[in-house]
């Protein structure tokens, strides 16, 4: 939303290539722009061989060469002050100078953790440059119109990718810290609002800490595995299984939209695992990239000679390093995968029921219906990859909005988890206590929705008799 | 003749009503013999009564009040002339979720704003019930009152010439009264139904009639009309409890007073000296007989004589008897249609929903010094007779107590909020303003607090001037506003400190600072000289309390001001001291040892003008306080900015359905409201700040002509 604060965001999508644009507008730019290019004065295009650093957390792996331009409001795109940053266009990278930008870590010295009353920069929302730069009278009326469907769009788009992400377990998780939180905040806040009722007990302060800590450890774990899976330089593996003859190769060929795999409709034509670097960007705006692979068909009865053994070692093998697998299942009963057949248990499984134009066997619910011939529903399957596999543009955003919640919302937990001496912070009053357990659920709901009092005061009631 | 037109009228003589009417008088004066406000009422002997338990104050409603005294209120004066027992709750937690709590002498406190009110030359007090409502062109001109054929003569109590009560010796008559705005403060009294047990009875209190025409005439004016609950103790008679066998609760052994002009004006002979709050702060001003009736505390608080209250608790006997009978209680047996509060559940509510518990505790409460009614603090029921019989003489010391009153549960009709502006202004009809229980809250201090901003914007919309409304971040009567609006009470409302998210910032020992500022701009405090005051007492009296208060914040600004250079001033083991207020097991007596050690005289002059308070929990909560400014300060552009009137919110095509139907339902006069309306997220928002930007600026599509 529209504030006197700044906002960062990558003005060249989320796809690998050889150059990114990161963009600033707001009050804290002329700071940023000292800490990242020294002194410049206004209007003056520093250039030049910049280095990007984080010293706090080394998220950054070397110190990144940049280059910075300096814009002095009014003379800028928003009418605000704005920097630019261009550096290489590798969107992990990027996304870890976004991140150490917002965490006010960029080329500062390590002074622990701070409360900020700067403000200091935050992700902007889908628009938001624009929408600035309209209220700031550098659009014109018939630009806003187009600003307007901007806004809207992404917003629906992005409320789309946020909610795909959190339909699944990750949003079980999330949903299950945010209500440990809430619980603990209904608990403080009995403990303060409700003290005049003989019945009320508020927490005790061990019973706080230990429960915070535990939400505050899933949050640091899942922040963790959100690193681990955005290996910088290394694409996800997409991987194609299913029975003998599923039409597997006739969809990897679809996909790739080359003849690379034969295609057959003899069983057990593909024997070994093909890889190919399949650009979803092509198809879908702000997609990236990953490896496409096909597999030889499932089926331990043609297993005779030892190639074909071979062949099936090999695509178990590959079913275990897959970031995500396609299952093709012309019959739409998708048994097997998952089932006797092992899988990593968080790799994301699409279902894809091939050769729809045949109509045959049952309909599946939660499967892609596909026909490779005619190219029936592929932007759908390219869409399901391209999320599944957090290249989906969008959901790269959703994603390292996510995480930048998170950490936002453990260093609220911080403050009232004792980290040298217990017996000090258990002596901290509950007025305090509430209001970082507020902001924890504050940044927590900025993902899973928010809370609001009404929420707490809910929870109170149901648990406590209170009233007179 | 009588005077048939005046400025603002205010009907309904409750806490909210009194507010309105006090505050409007603060910005209206009278001319001459003409009075400005008029209060309409159905009973004058009724002003001010406490129907429900006689304390003002408690958790975030404390807060409440402080902020009303800071802006020249009633309440808090009215409070510290008639505590009889003054206690702060959450004294053993942090300063800004402390409540400030006095239980009152019911009678004395209903004398006490009588007194008040007749004392204002400003303030015409009408008896009558209101037919019907005055509506031009979708402006109020005025209200038909129906007057009774003769005022009773017992209706006031107190020795006061009763020159503005109505004297009327006609038969019953319908007559009208005009004034460009109108306040209607209706409380438990529109369509009011009392229940006990099986009986009902049609009234809003016990013993009194309801207010049956004012609903239908805000139904036909097109208002969405809800129905709430609430309910009430059995009262006892303490002579008839083992007392001395029931452990006591005291209140605090130095009390607090709720208005910063208690204890601070001196006798002119100053023979009283002994019984004032610190000399040192004290301002001498002379005090004429009507300021030493209407206002008591300003010379010596507490005034009254401070008493103990008893505990006791239910009992499973009791408990089992409730349960019996259920079906014979009102709220289970469907009888009553009203939604009642989950923060003030009837005894048999708290039977059935806490069946494992085996007693609630009871306190009993004095109502008054005057007589021995006791209120039952814990049971309040819509049960039998029989059953509250049993309830009652089953409690640990209560086996022959004898019931004076039974309790009872009250249903009544009440506009839904979101038909108001934050001004308490209604959206349909301009100039009608709507305050207290109508408006879906429950408390007296709730309801004083939104009477005060009805009248404050009724008094200016009178003069022609502009709106007034306080902000989230600056006075938790700004989050009552704020909530009414932008949410639909499902049970009556009443405030608590976790409702405000800005808690640090709004606590009872800054209301001043925060709050006397903004009064003094709004004209609430009155002239600055008393040679302007045209001379009559009670002028002069309304002069002296404005000179009495800046005063007073004069002293504290220059106080806190010395004790935060002592306080940067003084390290302890090479710790600042600043450092010590803010580590956890500090307490504030070893801070206030370090400033007497330092500085004996100024910690005592700190103490006495109440600054000492402020500037501690200014530091205590230092950090946060930083950051929450910072915020409000980011957040301040966007969250006044204004949506103007009669945006087809519909016609947006660009925005998402719901968002759309919030808008339209709420109608939000702010971007800070309309992102806190269920529905919206922050990107709606943005999105709404471009449309109608662009609305405003062309060919202004979509915006119809007020």
């Amino acid at each position: 939303m529209i504030s006197g604060d700044t906002i960062i965001a990558c003005s060249t999508g989320g796809a690998h290539s050889p150059r990114a644009l990161v963009r600033l507008s707001g009050p804290d730019v002329p700071r940023l722009a000292r800490a990242i290019a020294g002194e410049i004065g206004p209007r003056v295009a520093a250039t030049g061989a910049l280095r990007l650093r984080d010293p706090v957390r080394s998220s950054i792996p070397h110190d990144v060469p940049v280059l910075c331009v300096c814009f002095a409001a009014p003379a800028s795109y928003t009418g605000e002050d704005m920097l630019e940053i261009s550096l290489p266009g590798n969107p992990t990278l990027v996304d870890r100078v976004i991140d150490a930008i917002v965490a006010d870590r960029i080329n500062a010295p390590d002074t622990g953790s701070r409360v900020d009353a700067s403000g200091g920069v935050r992700r902007a929302e889908p628009g938001e440059f624009s929408a600035r730069a309209f209220l700031n009278g550098k659009l014109t009326l018939e630009q806003a119109e187009g600003v307007a469907g901007i806004i809207a769009a992404r917003t629906g788009e992005q409320l789309a990718a946020a909610d795909r992400l959190l339909r699944g377990t990750t949003g079980d998780r999330y949903r299950a810290w945010t209500d440990e939180l809430a619980t603990l905040l209904a608990l403080v806040e009995a403990g303060i609002d409700f003290t005049d009722q003989d019945d009320v007990v508020a927490i005790t302060p061990a019973d706080l800490v230990r429960r915070a800590r535990s939400v505050d450890d899933a949050i640091s774990r899942e922040l963790g595995s959100t690193h681990a899976r955005a290996t910088p330089g290394v694409l996800p593996v997409v991987l194609i299984v299913g029975e003998p003859n599923a039409g597997k190769s006739t969809l990897f060929n679809a996909m790739l939209a080359t003849r690379r795999a034969i295609e057959s409709p003899r069983r057990g034509t593909t024997r070994d695992v093909l890889r190919e670097e399949l650009d979803l960007g092509a198809h879908i705006p702000g997609a990236g990239r990953v490896i496409l692979c096909d597999s030889a068909g499932l089926d331990e009865s043609i297993a005779i000679g030892p190639s074909e053994s071979a062949a099936q070692s090999a695509t178990r093998a590959a079913i275990v390093d897959a970031d995500v697998i396609v299952h093709c299942d012309p019959s739409g009963e998708f048994a097997r995968v998952g089932g006797e057949i092992a899988v990593r248990p968080d790799t994301p499984i699409i279902r894809v029921r091939t050769k729809s134009d045949c109509a045959s066997g049952a309909a599946a619910s939660s499967a892609i219906p596909v026909c490779a011939l005619d190219a029936w529903n592929l932007d759908l399957l390219r869409r399901a990859v391209a999320d599944a596999a957090g290249v989906g543009g969008s959901e790269g955003l959703a994603v390292a909005r996510h995480a930048e919640a998170l950490r936002s919302a453990r260093a609220a937990l911080a403050r009232i988890i004792p980290d040298t001496d217990p017996a000090a912070r258990s002596l901290l009053a509950p007025e305090t206590i509430a209001e970082s357990l507020r902001e924890a659920l504050e940044h927590l709901g900025a993902i899973s929705g928010r809370l609001t009092t009404e929420d707490i005061l809910g929870k109170v009631f149901s648990s406590f008799c209170v009233g007179k | 003749m009588r005077q048939q037109s005046f400025d603002v009228i205010v009907i309904g003589g409750g806490h909210a009503g009194v507010e309105a009417a006090w505050a409007a008088a603060n910005l209206l004066r009278a001319e001459g013999e003409r009075a400005s406000v008029a209060l309409v009422t159905m009973n004058a002997a009724t002003i001010g009564v406490m129907s429900c338990n006689p304390a003002i104050g408690g958790l975030a409603k404390g807060q409440l009040v402080r902020e009303i005294d800071a802006m020249g209120g009633l309440m808090a004066l009215a409070t510290d002339a008639t505590a009889i027992q003054l206690r702060v709750l959450n004294a053993s937690k942090g300063p800004a979720v402390q409540g400030p709590r006095a239980q009152c002498d019911k009678h004395a406190y209903a004398e006490q704003v009588q007194y008040m009110i007749t004392a204002r030359p400003e303030i015409r007090v009408i008896e009558g019930s209101v037919e019907a409502l005055r509506v031009e062109r979708g402006r109020i001109r005025g209200v038909v009152v129906r007057t009774p054929p003769v005022a009773s003569e017992t209706s006031t109590k107190f020795p006061m010439p009763r020159r503005d009560l109505t004297t009327n010796s006609e038969a019953a008559a319908s007559c009208e009264i005009t004034a460009s705005a109108v306040v209607l403060t209706t409380g438990t009294f529109m369509r009011g139904l009392m229940h006990t047990g099986e009986s009902t009875n049609e009234g809003g209190r016990y013993g009194e009639a309801p207010a049956l025409g004012i609903s239908g005439a805000l139904r036909e004016l097109g208002f969405e009309i809800g129905r709430l609950k609430t309910g009430t103790p059995p009262r006892i008679r303490r002579s008839t409890i083992e007392w001395d066998a029931l452990p006591p609760q005291a209140g605090d052994k130095d009390p607090a007073a709720f208005s910063d002009l208690s204890g601070r004006m001196a006798w002119h002979d100053r023979a009283d000296r002994e019984n004032a709050i610190g000399e040192a702060q004290r301002i001498e001003f002379a005090m004429n007989p009507g300021q030493s009736l209407a206002f008591p505390s300003l010379a010596r608080f507490p005034v009254l004589s401070q008493i103990e209250c008893r505990q006791t608790s239910t009992t499973p006997e009791a408990h089992e008897s409730i349960r019996a009978n259920l079906h014979r209680a009102p709220m289970f047996s469907g009888q009553i249609e009203g939604v009642g509060p989950r923060y003030c559940p009837s005894i048999e509510d708290k039977v059935v929903r806490f069946a494992e518990r085996e007693r609630h505790g009871v306190f009993l409460e004095p109502e008054s010094l005057r007589d021995d009614w006791i209120y039952c603090n814990g049971i309040s029921t819509s049960l039998p007779r029989d059953v509250q019989d049993v309830i009652v003489r089953s409690m640990p010391g209560c086996h022959r107590a004898q019931i004076l009153r039974y309790g009872y549960a009250v249903e009544y009709d009440m506009v839904r909020p979101h038909q108001i502006l934050a001004t308490c202004m209604t959206r349909f009809v301009e100039g009608l303003f709507l305050a207290g229980q109508i408006n879906g809250t429950s408390g007296y201090e709730e309801a004083a607090a939104q009477g005060l901003v009805a009248g404050i914007n009724a008094a200016r919309f009178a003069l022609g001037e502009g709106e007034f409304v306080l902000g989230r971040e600056d006075a938790y009567i700004g989050v009552l506003m704020d909530d009414l609006v932008t949410k639909t009470p499902l049970e009556p409302y009443r405030m608590f400190t976790s409702r405000a998210e800005h808690r640090l910032l709004l606590r009872s020992d800054n209301a001043a600072e925060r709050l006397t500022p903004i009064a003094e701009r709004l004209g609430l405090l009155g002239s600055r000289q008393r040679e302007s005051s045209g001379g009559s007492i009670a002028e002069e009296m309304r002069v002296d309390l404005g000179l009495l208060r800046r005063e007073h914040l004069a002293a504290r600004e220059r106080v806190g001001e010395e004790l935060n250079r002592l306080i940067d001033a003084i390290k302890v083991d090479a710790t600042p001291l600043d450092k010590l207020i803010r580590t956890p097991g500090v307490e504030p007596r070893d801070i206030e040892a370090k400033l007497n050690a330092a500085d004996a005289n100024l910690l005592k002059r700190a103490r006495s003008c109440g600054v000492l308070p402020r500037v501690l929990a200014d530091r205590l909560y230092m950090p946060y306080v930083a950051q929450q400014k910072a915020q409000i300060r980011r957040a301040a552009e966007m969250e006044h900015r204004r949506i103007p009137d009669g945006v087809d919110f519909m016609g947006m095509a660009a925005l998402r359905a719901e968002t759309r139907q919030a808008l339209t339902k709420y109608r939000p006069t702010t971007f800070g409201q309309a992102s806190r309306l269920e529905g919206v997220t922050p990107a709606d928002v943005m999105l709404l700040s471009v449309l109608l930007k662009k609305h405003g600026r062309g060919s202004g599509r979509g915006l119809k002509e007020r």
